[in-house]
């Protein structure tokens, strides 16, 4: 007969599925992409080929990094939480600087970087969501660090 | 004057839920606007949005949803009054 005007009771869809986890197993995997290429060896085709792959994946995995850490900081974090975490904004900018860092070299040390403020972005975000974390070793290579919520 | 709306989205949950309907009436300049309100307006890309007052000043309303990750004044700051277009009476 007639429809209803809609009125939005509106949130980020899907509602509330945020988590750093994407861009912590980022950071492990641009650290895990340079151990590759530095333990490769050989200069056949087959090196050149393993290469190529190394670097294209760590690329994408830096970029993915930085665009869930985007996500998150932008969708997610709202005013009266940066208050609280004013530090928020530096780790968010450190963590762009270091994923482009990450794309431009194959340096170990700037990888552990990104990784180490993906953690300290972690932490925070779990703490605005009332979670405590804990600190443990990836179960799988590069078996570095990683914060991990406590459920 | 009075007007129905059917809420799309759960960042009034649990007062307000998916697919509910509200009658409104028309915010007029001397509508009185209270904390806890619920109010609807319409905010840029978003549309119509509803959302409750959490607080009044002079002519700055800050509207939020019950929900942490609604889309409200904690994204684009207070609302004048003459942007309220209506308030909730009652809902069913």
């Amino acid at each position: 007969m007639f429809k209803l005007e809609e009125v939005k009771a509106h949130c980020d869809v899907p509602c509330g599925i945020y988590d750093p986890i994407v861009a912590q197993i980022a950071a492990l995997s641009v650290i895990r992409m340079v151990d590759l290429m530095n333990a490769a060896e050989g200069d056949g085709t087959g090196y050149h080929n393993d290469m190529a792959r190394y670097v294209a994946v760590k690329e994408t995995e830096a970029i993915k990094c930085k665009e869930e850490i985007r996500i998150i900081w932008g969708d997610f974090i709202k005013p009266p939480q940066i208050a609280e975490n004013a530090e928020i904004h530096t780790i968010v900018h450190n963590i762009m600087m270091l994923g482009g860092a990450a794309k431009q070299h194959a340096s170990r040390d700037k990888a552990m970087e990104l990784l180490a403020e993906v953690n300290k972005f972690a932490e925070i975000f779990w703490k605005i969501k009332g979670v405590k974390t804990k600190v443990a070793k990836s179960p799988y290579a590069p078996n570095e660090d990683v914060v991990y919520p406590v459920l | 004057m009075l007007k129905l709306f059917k809420i799309s989205g759960d960042s009034l949950y649990p007062f307000y839920k998916n697919g509910q309907r509200v009658l409104c009436l028309k915010v007029f300049p001397k509508t009185n606007i209270s904390i806890d309100d619920t109010v609807v307006f319409e905010k840029d890309s978003y549309g119509m949005m509803i959302k409750k007052v959490k607080t009044a000043e002079e002519d700055a309303y800050f509207v939020e949803g019950t929900n942490p990750y609604s889309i409200d004044s904690r994204n684009f700051g207070t609302l004048f009054k003459k942007e309220l277009k209506y308030k909730v009476l009652f809902k069913f």
